[in-house]
């Protein structure tokens, strides 16, 4: 039973796609979000029994792996930890299922994108259900498969194959990290069960790898290694280029994979290995660094680009970058709670840009839109919903959790919580900017649309707005309600022994009283700086980037990371592996081997056929050639002559 | 001064049985008016499987010589009698149903086989050069016959002349061969030069002559195995004679040469093991190459069969090199287990007919799957056993072969075996390619053979080609038994 | 001393005969020197002691064999210098082959001697107090007597092949059946008509 919310989504999901034919596209619906509501309403039961009953437990499901002494098993590991992200997963799944069948009501294979979205699910609850390191590597891989599909889910559209295959290949540089921490894991405990390895953790604090002759501290180099798993997963600086182009998908994935659930992954995976990040100060400060910057470096490219849902993305990334600095400053409640907060307003924005393109005739970009706020009330008002909470506005989900992390960045008192601090204030102000530039844009000032396509905007069905109904409610209440038991006084209850510690926290809680006070203050001015530049004046945003034109560029660009990987790796690949191709397979191998092989064999073949001549003297006089041959022979070999 | 004595007529009973049968049978196709073919056939089916009953419940117990010791009776030479005979009924039971209503259709064809027959069961129980070169003749001169049955065919006539004219050149290798050693033995009868050879002063100033005897008479068994570079009559005969007739050739004269070659190289040759064993290899290996490349580019089913036997020839040789007991026994196995798929494979060519004839093409057997898919499966089974591809029969039988080279350290011939296997597979693989994945050509479907007796036999040979494996040890046991008083 | 003389005589000419049969132009000519060469060999089973082997080879090959290949080759139009221009081409590959093989031959030859125990494995030869003829005759039946028969079923075969490869029956050919004509009746064959002078018979 507790088992149950696991593999209702894979039931869906196998019904959906094998029977997706005999059941039809209603049929498949109907199966698949059923099995999701079902799946999220006993999560909620699951998240008040574990988190607030304190009622933590694992169900082993199945024996999977059992060598000597190595042994991995399938089993659901209920702790406030993973009943949290459980909720959120299948809360959000839930709406994004209604929501596709609306949105997804002309497309061809709605079975089989149902499927898809429901098997994505299962891997993510797999994943963070996982009591090992194995299984949370099958649902790692099971998530950026199902990613993999949904992206490339119009595989007519070149566009969205080469996103898709962008994805998958930057997700196997950070999978490649994971699976390195999980041996290396597997080497310094000798098992992946998440409690042995918890239990053991504090005695192998000073163990070292030697590597090269040179020596490395053991657990910073786990915590190193599983960060940069997650780097690729969550789309942190390095590792973030396919984020964007993710969103070729549909919009409805943008708002499930890439905004509310499987790009958070790679922050559970953090909070998950608390006991061993508090045991690796070296290791939190990078990831405290790395979040700080993809938090500020993603905020600058969101501020440029035009496409909706780039922006929103680029957004996202910028969120995660936030939640990463939290728990490298050690607030893991406080980067969970922004990280359960963000899912519903940034899912609410997804999907409500979504509407929007919906309404707009598929169309994305910014620059031909506006002026469309009177013709999509309710879209409007939820947008408006979702950037509030997004820019951190008080009372909104996001404004408790982003003072929250930021709080704590100031409370950790060292000089990489001050630069993840300042950074996260600049960063905050430019979300504000950005979000508001995207409403303005998107909905205020005259119609750029052409005429044709203004005719035809109109307001989602309502299959489609119900979805966003209850996001809207959870970007409203998340932050208020959860508050206590997130990072509140509940905190310690709450969490249980899922998390090592809350020290960050409690420190949070001491801090200057303008600290608290900041991010709303340059949330207001972003929001301000926002209507003077897109509403209230004319102009300024082109001459700001024809003044700063260098700067505009280069975030405009996306600091020039696709170029400089495009020159350094794929380019350079693409000549290797084209030289390997023609050169090394083609000629050496093949040459040599199977093509070259068959071909001698076909030549010695024809020599052996051209010497069947069909005379009968030819015939006898092979035969007394052979013979004096070995007659020769043997008497050579008689006189010691060979 | 020796007496006739009746106790010897007595001991080769079937010899006799085959030899008077034969030619009562004769007497009844002469004296028959109209199609004498079938009854004949049948009376010599009958013939034969009596005498293979007779065998069977005769055990030879005790090896026993007879006719002053140029026949020799033992297990070996019965175990080898009762396969010729069974491929031998096989094979008629498949020809009877290709030549009926031809003008091959006549009495002298089972007749000849039966003589045939008659030759190659003297020719296993040989004791004696004398012996051996009456039952090769005997046999040899049948086949010669028989290759050119089909006397209308000038393809079938030039096949027969050009076995003829070969055959009498292997003969004369032979004779000279014999003569040589008789020169230096001062007898013909295996015992003798054996006991003879080991005792004398070889190697010495004498054995030029020793060696170059072996070499002539091993040479001309070459020749009945189609051994390379002894093999060159072997595609065009194939092609060229009746395809009832090439079945028979590729089933029966085979084994009884082969048990010829055991023989010698177990009994008169044994002390010249030394110098014996480097060119059996050498036309091991030969055999197998010739026999794996040069059927890739053959069109001609026939044609490609007659390199598959030459390079299966090699194979079995493999065991002989070995000179092992396992490697003896391994090689009575392999024959065993190519025969049934010969009388498999050929069972489905002929069953097959394009224009009332047997087909010869391999693209005529493309889309097969579609118009015959029953045949089309047999023929893909058989050709999977041919190219060694567990869990079918073909895959013990050389598996037995180059576990019995590497136990007898031969490792050069095991791996030379498997890889000329792998390029074998290529051929035989092919088929099945141009019957499953080829288009079906134009024209009529293939026709089919109405003979029932004819699909029992290619139902009994896919039997055991599939369910070898259950009992795979059985036949292992009763080549090792046969083997077992061959070598001392 | 006349003994070796006939030895060489016999020899000579026997290899001389040999080299014409191959080197005559005119296949007649071939085949009369084939029957020179049958006719010296006998001579030399003769001076061997051998007379009934030397008798069988003049009368079997001599008698049989060559006639019958003398009339194969007169009714066969066979150009043998055609067919001797075409096999010219090989006489260098030949000669190679035939070199090595004659060295062969000579080690052998000058390296033979018989073993030891040849002289007991020798059958003993024939009985002084019998002719050739007969002491044959003695073991044909008894010690060979099993190659003699099969020998004998050989031949057999050998008339079965011949008469299956070439008897055939034509349509429309007149055969004379003995019983048909016995049987004959009167009636059947004979009729009598009156016939009126000057009219004849319809």
């Amino acid at each position: 039973m507790d088992a149950l919310p696991v593999f209702l989504p894979l039931i869906g999901f196998l019904i959906a796609f094998l029977f997706g034919k005999q059941i039809g596209d209603r049929g498949a619906q109907f199966v698949t979000c059923a099995g999701l509501i079902g799946a999220a309403a006993l999560s909620v039961s699951l998240f008040f029994d574990v988190a607030l009953g304190g009622n933590a437990r694992t169900i082993e499901i199945a024996p999977w792996i059992a060598s000597g002494t190595f042994e991995a098993n399938w089993a659901v590991r209920l702790d406030t930890l993973s009943v949290v992200m459980m909720c959120v997963i299948t809360i959000v799944s839930s709406c994004v299922h209604v929501y596709s069948v609306g949105y997804m009501s002309h497309d061809e294979h709605q079975a089989r994108f149902m499927s898809y979205l429901s098997l994505f699910t299962f891997a993510m609850m797999m994943l963070v259900t996982a009591d090992n390191l194995i299984q949370l590597f099958f649902g790692w891989e099971g998530v950026g498969l199902a990613s993999y599909l949904l992206i490339g889910f119009w595989n007519k559209k070149h566009s969205a194959n080469a996103a898709a295959i962008k994805a998958f290949l930057v997700n196997r540089v950070g999978d490649l990290g994971l699976a390195l921490g999980i041996f290396a894991c597997l080497v310094l405990f000798d098992s992946v069960q998440f409690d042995t390895i918890f239990m053991q953790a504090s005695s192998q604090s000073d163990a070292v790898f030697r590597f090269l002759g040179h020596e490395f501290h053991a657990l910073t180099l786990v915590c190193l290694l599983l960060f940069i798993g997650a780097c690729g997963k969550s789309a942190q600086l390095g590792l973030h280029t396919w984020l964007p182009d993710a969103m070729e998908g549909p919009t409805p994935v943008s708002a499930l994979i890439h905004a509310a659930t499987m790009v958070t992954a790679g922050v559970f995976l953090v909070c998950r290995f608390s006991p061993l990040y508090e045991l690796a100060p070296f290791a939190k400060d990078v990831v405290t660094i790395v979040g700080a910057l993809t938090a500020i470096f993603a905020a600058t490219i969101g501020m440029t680009q035009f496409d909706i849902k780039r922006v929103i993305a680029y957004s996202t990334m910028s969120q995660l970058g936030y939640m990463f600095f939290a728990a490298g400053v050690g607030a893991y409640g406080a980067a969970m709670f922004h990280l359960m907060t963000h899912a519903f307003f940034k899912a609410l924005l997804f999907l409500g840009a979504g509407s929007v393109i919906h309404a707009m005739s598929d169309e994305q970009d910014m620059r031909r839109m506006g002026g469309i706020a009177g013709h999509i009330k309710i879209t409007y008002v939820l947008m408006w919903i979702g950037s509030l909470a997004l820019a951190g506005v008080p009372f909104f989900a996001g404004y408790y959790s982003k003072d929250m992390i930021l709080e704590a960045a100031y409370g950790a008192h060292t000089q990489v919580g001050m630069l993840a601090f300042w950074i996260g204030i600049g960063a905050a102000l430019m979300t504000a900017f950005y979000s508001w530039r995207l409403l303005l844009l998107t909905f205020h000032g005259k119609p750029r649309a052409d005429h044709h396509t203004m005719e035809h905007v109109h307001e989602s069905p309502f299959i489609m707005l119900l979805p966003l109904f209850v996001l809207a409610v959870g970007a409203v209440l998340a932050g208020y309600v959860f508050y206590p038991y997130f990072v509140g006084e509940e905190v310690e209850a709450f969490w249980g022994a899922s998390i090592a510690s809350h020290e960050a926290i409690h420190a949070a809680h001491h801090v200057p009283s303008w600290v608290p006070l900041a991010p709303t203050i340059v949330g207001g001015i972003g929001i301000l700086l926002g209507f003077i530049c897109y509403q209230f004046t004319q102009g300024i945003p082109e001459t700001v980037s024809r003044i700063f034109k260098p700067v505009h560029a280069l975030f405009f660009r996306k600091w020039y990371v696709d170029e400089l990987y495009d020159a350094m790796f794929v380019k350079p690949a693409w000549v290797l592996g084209r030289r390997f191709f023609k050169g090394g397979d083609q000629m050496i191998i093949n040459g040599l081997g199977p093509d070259g092989l068959a071909k001698a064999s076909r030549a010695g073949s024809g020599v052996l056929s051209a010497l069947q001549t069909g005379y009968v003297y030819h015939y006898a006089l092979t035969m007394i050639v052979a013979i004096v041959a070995l007659m020769g022979w043997l008497l050579l070999k008689l006189k010691g002559l060979i | 001064m020796t007496v006739f004595n009746f106790n010897d007529v007595v001991a080769i009973a079937p010899e006799v049985m085959l030899a008077v049968g034969s030619m009562l049978l004769m007497m009844v196709g002469v004296t028959a008016r109209g199609g004498a073919l079938k009854p004949v056939a049948l009376l010599t089916v009958f013939l034969w499987v009596v005498t293979a009953g007779y065998i069977c419940t005769h055990g030879a117990g005790e090896t026993m010589r007879v006719f002053e010791d140029m026949l020799v009776l033992d297990d070996f030479a019965q175990l080898m009698k009762i396969f010729i005979a069974g491929g031998a009924v096989a094979a008629l039971l498949l020809a009877v149903a290709d030549i009926d209503k031809t003008v091959m259709a006549r009495f002298e064809y089972p007749v000849l086989m039966s003589f045939a027959v008659l030759g190659m069961f003297l020719m296993v129980s040989a004791n004696d050069l004398l012996a051996l070169y009456v039952g090769l003749e005997l046999s040899a001169l049948s086949l010669y016959v028989l290759a050119a049955f089909d006397r209308n065919s000038t393809r079938a006539s030039e096949a027969g002349l050009k076995y003829f004219v070969l055959g009498a050149i292997s003969s004369g290798m032979l004779l000279f061969g014999a003569s040589l050693i008789y020169g230096y033995t001062g007898s013909t009868q295996f015992d003798v030069i054996q006991a003879t050879l080991s005792a004398g002063a070889v190697p010495g100033p004498s054995s030029v002559v020793v060696l170059f005897g072996m070499i002539l008479i091993v040479s001309a068994m070459a020749f009945k195995i189609s051994a390379v570079p002894f093999h060159m009559w072997t595609p065009d005969v194939y092609e060229g004679a009746p395809t009832s007739v090439t079945a028979f050739f590729a089933i029966v004269p085979k084994i009884a040469a082969m048990a010829l070659i055991i023989r010698l190289v177990t009994g008169p040759f044994e002390p010249l093991a030394s110098d014996l064993q480097p060119v059996l290899a050498i036309i091991a290996v030969a055999s197998m190459l010739v026999g794996a490349f040069a059927a890739i580019v053959q069109t001609s089913i026939k044609r490609l069969l007659a390199y598959s036997s030459i390079g299966n020839m090699g194979y079995a040789l493999v065991g002989l090199v070995a000179g092992t007991h396992l490697g003896l026994s391994a090689l009575v196995m392999y024959l065993a287990i190519y025969m049934v798929m010969t009388v498999g494979t050929f069972g489905v060519i002929m069953l097959l007919r394009r224009d009332g004839m047997a087909v010869e093409k391999i693209s005529d057997l493309s889309g097969l799957s579609k118009s015959r898919p029953y045949y089309a499966y047999a023929l893909a089974i058989l050709m999977f056993s041919m190219s060694g591809i567990p869990p079918l029969a073909g895959f013990f039988g050389k598996y037995a072969v180059f576990q019995a080279a590497v136990a007898a350290n031969a490792y050069v011939l095991a791996v030379i075996g498997v890889l000329t296997s792998v390029v074998a597979a290529w051929y035989y693989i092919n088929i099945i390619r141009v019957m499953f994945f080829e288009e079906p050509k134009e024209g009529e479907a293939l026709g089919l053979s109405s003979c029932p007796v004819s699909r029992i036999v290619l139902g009994a040979s896919l039997l055991f080609v599939l369910l070898f494996i259950l009992a795979p040890q059985s036949l292992a046991v009763i080549s090792a038994n046969a083997t077992n008083g061959l070598l001392k | 001393m006349i003994a070796s003389l006939a030895f060489y005589l016999f020899s000579f000419v026997l290899i001389m005969s040999a080299l014409f049969v191959i080197s005559a132009k005119n296949p007649v000519h071939s085949v009369l020197f084939l029957i020179l060469a049958f006719f010296n060999a006998a001579g030399l089973f003769v001076l061997l002691g051998a007379e009934f082997v030397a008798f069988i080879l003049a009368i079997v090959y001599v008698g049989a064999v060559a006639v019958l290949f003398l009339f194969v080759v007169m009714m066969l139009d066979v150009s043998f210098a055609d067919l001797r221009r075409e096999s010219m081409q090989y006489i260098p590959l030949g000669l190679v082959i035939g070199g090595i093989l004659l060295v062969e031959m000579a080690f052998m030859m000058f390296a033979w001697s018989p073993s030891m125990m040849a002289g007991g494995n020798i059958a003993a030869a024939a009985p002084k107090d019998l002719s050739n003829t007969h002491a044959l005759g003695q073991i044909l039946y008894t010690q060979y007597v099993l190659p003699f028969q099969v020998s004998g079923l050989i031949l057999l075969v050998a008339m079965i092949g011949a008469i299956v490869l070439t008897l055939r029956v034509r349509p429309g050919t007149l055969r004379q059946k003995i019983s048909d004509q016995v049987h004959v009746r009167r009636e059947d064959v004979v009729e009598v008509r009156k016939v009126q002078s000057g009219q004849g018979v319809e």
